[in-house]
């Protein structure tokens, strides 16, 4: 089989490309999910330590960029926990991304597809009863 | 240059080590030979160069590395080196290539192909490494990025087609030949091996692959006895690893059973059978056949169609199927039956075949659960000091990239204290259900001396965010479902007598159900096979009914097999070809077998002696073959065993022509036995007279 170098060449590129977009998605979970992670530390501080807290006015310290800003405690909490939100929604987007764009790289590698991936997940109760069915 | 002399140089950046091989097994033929190149750990910018040199004419001196000249070599290997191992995988990978040439002809590979020394941005330019570093898992990246260098090696009088030798005199040529073609082409496509006349052709050859992080020594299959001959055999191998001929995982014993040979098909990605691969030999129509069965029913095109397979006996309908039976993998599934099993007494006759239907469909089903998994860097637990009261605890785990602090409710503290977690450990804890499980210890904490139970397994620090998601695929049969959602709860089964059948009701609430899952996207049908062998047994009700249940939508493909001719459809009284009603056969696509030809015969009798572990002289192969062809195909198979404890008896380890002749004479074949049979027939008890018997050849 005579493939032209630009051939190879292109194909290649088009693999890198692939595989440099689901190697920065999976990055990018990794951050957000670390960020997430020291959000809920800080949740936690203040929950538990409210009662603490009452001596200092009920407001404490947050950075925000390179920014120190003290406010009161609700207003931390709520921001905070927005955050997490919007964290966990982003999250959620780019894991769906990536079953794509790993197929597409799979595709591009001729490897064969992993199976099952363009199926909705059963819901909590349906998948319970099926494992009482299976026995599993 | 070394002549005839068969020899492995081993290099490792500059230092040449020559070792020789062992010589090739006298015994068991396996046609390989392994060579072993080990590659260190840490070796970025020291490829193995492994040269293996055979023959009369030598190679030119100026390809390969002049025996103490180490510049020239490592000029010529460049390793792109790998500088910062906190590099993410893609550059670790990308920057080793590992290069596999070989070169086999009358002609001395000439120098313009191997890199020049002294031209280390030739190398540079030509070395491009292709790792598999896109994977989305790690352990799919080692897998894969140590099956990427390609060895060839060909010993043979037939010298390699001349553009697989680098031309002489095109230098351009050769640029444009050593193109990297990452793992993912196929190593086994005919254009992976060196074409003769199509220069650009080997660009696309050889693809240099490295995988320099391999703990293992690699192993380097070669198809023939490295043996010299009269020909210039130059194998050039860069910490290469191979994986060209087939490997099957052993993992446990395996009955040794008339079709146990066969790993598959053996077709390449065209579907032309090669003439013995995985275990099948000869046969190249029906094995094409099939092969285009196969692909349709991986696509899922063919469901509720039927396919017969028939020809005489001994000519491999039951190896073909099995052969389609490994070939669509374990995904897809695969029930065999054999038409006899319909009549069993505990059920009905519609009632087997349909669950033989229905255990051949399969349902994929998905099930998604976050997860925290993570190696456990300590484990606080308070307990109040006065004795009531909730107790507090953290949690600290960590991955590869981060670590983080849980507090801890109780519920959780009680399912850590009942693990009994203990820093080092890898668990994983379930959001939902709040399940903890312990994946083992990690590696990092292991000691020399630990006391560790029988259980403890060791695995790797987890990767990636701490909070996963877990996506479990499952394909179960609708049987299944059938089965637990029929069984009679509790101690009303003693009552309600189970019969083993299933009732249709219950049938169409789990077909409704299913098909409410596909509507919403849950769930798909994965529609199998279904073979039927000796399907003359079945009888016009059987057929009939069939016949109906190939026309529902949640049909698997039917495959069949006889090699009976125009007989009698059981239960009537009609003769019809191969015992099945026309307007049957008029929905079946028919592959046809053909008796095997001597060679062939002499293939399989090979692969059946190596199966069963016994070890042939040439001779009584041959003899074999043509008592094979004289008698039958399965009688020669089946003398294989005997004859070789024959030979065991005699205290020698390889069959003879004498131990042939020993069984032969001892255990009859069916000819034989009807001869002798005819012959003394008045003596033998309640004879009838041979007029009746039935002729099966």
């Amino acid at each position: 089989m005579a493939v032209s170098p630009e051939r190879i060449q292109q194909q290649l590129e088009e693999v890198e490309a692939a595989a440099e977009d689901v190697i920065s998605d999976r990055q990018e979970i990794v951050t957000l999910d670390r960020r997430r992670n020291t959000n809920r530390e800080a949740l936690r501080q203040l929950k538990t330590n409210k009662i603490a807290s009452q001596s200092t006015g009920n407001k404490s310290w947050i950075c925000v960029g390179n920014m120190f800003l003290k406010l009161p405690n609700t207003v931390v909490v709520d921001c905070i926990e927005k955050e997490q939100k919007q964290l966990d929604t982003e999250i959620n987007n780019l894991r769906n991304g990536l079953r794509s764009k790993v197929n597409h790289l799979n595709d591009l590698e001729a490897k064969q597809k992993t199976v099952g991936t363009n199926l909705k997940p059963l819901s909590q109760d349906e998948w319970k009863a099926v494992k009482q069915v299976l026995g599993r | 240059m070394r002549r005839t002399e068969t020899k492995l140089k081993l290099a490792f950046c500059g230092r040449a080590q020559w070792s020789h091989l062992p010589p090739p097994h006298s015994g068991r033929q396996r046609n390989q030979h392994r060579l072993t190149v080990f590659s260190r750990r840490d070796t970025a910018s020291e490829p193995a160069v492994v040269y293996a040199t055979y023959g009369i004419s030598p190679v030119q001196s100026s390809d390969l590395p002049k025996e103490g000249s180490p510049e020239g070599e490592e000029t010529r290997w460049t390793p792109i080196s790998d500088s910062s191992r906190e590099e993410s995988r893609y550059r670790e990978t990308a920057s080793e290539p590992a290069v596999v040439y070989a070169t086999y002809g009358i002609s001395p590979v000439q120098s313009n192909d191997l890199p020049k020394e002294g031209s280390p941005e030739g190398e540079e330019t030509r070395w491009t490494p292709i790792s598999d570093s896109f994977c989305a898992e790690k352990s799919r990246y080692r897998d894969t990025a140590s099956e990427t260098a390609v060895v060839y090696a060909k010993y043979s009088i037939s010298p390699v087609q001349s553009n697989d030798l680098p031309k002489e005199g095109s230098p351009e040529g050769e640029e444009t030949r050593w193109t990297p073609i990452s793992d993912s082409f196929c190593a086994e496509k005919s254009n992976d091996l060196p074409k003769e006349g199509s220069p650009e052709g080997e660009e696309t050859r050889w693809t240099p692959i490295l995988d320099s992080f391999c703990e293992e020594p690699i192993t380097v299959r070669l198809d023939s006895a490295l043996v010299s001959l009269s020909k210039t055999h130059v194998v050039l191998i860069m910490a290469a690893v191979s994986l060209t001929s087939e490997e099957h995982e052993v993992t446990r014993i395996e009955r040794i059973g008339a079709h146990s040979h066969i790993r598959g098909l053996g077709l390449t990605d065209e579907l032309t059978p090669k003439p013995s691969a995985q275990g099948m030999v000869g046969q190249i129509k029906a094995r094409r056949a099939a092969g285009v069965v196969h692909n349709m029913v991986k696509e899922g095109k063919l469901a509720g169609q039927a396919v017969l397979i028939a020809g005489q006996p001994g000519t491999g309908k039951t190896a073909i199927a099995n052969g389609l039976a490994q070939s669509l993998g374990p995904d897809t599934p695969f029930t065999a039956v054999s038409a006899s099993e319909i009549y069993s007494l505990g059920m009905s006759k519609t009632e087997v075949l349909t669950q033989a239907f229905r255990r051949s469909i399969g349902v994929r089903i998905k099930e998604e659960t976050e997860i925290i998994e993570g190696e456990v860097v300590e484990v606080q637990i308070d307990r109040p000091a006065t004795g009531t009261g909730a107790k507090v605890g953290k949690l600290t785990l960590k991955t590869t990239e981060m670590e983080t602090i849980y507090d801890l409710g109780n519920k959780l503290i009680e399912a850590l204290t009942k693990e009994k977690v203990q820093a080092g450990d890898v668990i994983t804890i379930d959001k939902a259900t709040g399940k903890i499980t312990k994946l083992g210890r990690s590696f990092t904490r292991a000691r020399d001396y630990d006391a560790t139970g029988p259980q403890t397994r060791f695995v790797q620090c987890p990767e990636g965010e701490l909070q996963k998601r877990k996506e479990v695929v499952h394909t179960v049969t609708l049987h299944e479902i059938d089965v637990i959602n029929n069984r009679t709860q509790g101690f009303m089964a003693l009552f309600s007598g189970d019969t083993g059948e299933i009732k249709g009701e219950v049938r169409q609430q789990i077909n409704a159900k299913v098909a409410e899952w596909r509507e919403e996207g849950k769930a798909e049908l994965v529609p199998g096979v279904l073979f039927i062998d000796e399907v003359h047994m079945l009888d016009i009700e059987c057929f009939s009914f069939i016949n109906r249940a190939l026309e529902d939508d949640m049909a698997p493909v039917v495959i069949v097999a006889t090699n009976r001719g125009i007989t009698r459809i059981r239960g009537t009284r009609n003769l019809s070809p191969h015992g099945i009603p026309i307007d049957m056969l008029d929905r079946m696509i028919i592959i046809k077998t053909t008796p095997y030809q001597e060679k062939e015969i002499k293939e399989i009798l090979k692969i059946r002696c190596e199966e069963e572990d016994c070890e042939i002289q040439d001779d009584a192969l041959v003899v074999l073959t043509k008592i094979g062809l004289e008698t039958s195909l399965r009688y020669a198979i089946q003398l294989i065993t005997l004859a070789n404890l024959a030979a065991m008896k005699r205290k020698e380890k390889q069959i003879a022509i004498v131990d042939v002749k020993k069984v032969y004479q001892l255990f009859i074949d069916e000819q034989r036995s009807q001869k002798f049979l005819k012959e003394y027939e008045d003596e033998f008890m309640f004879d009838e007279g041979t007029e009746t018997a039935m002729e099966t050849n």
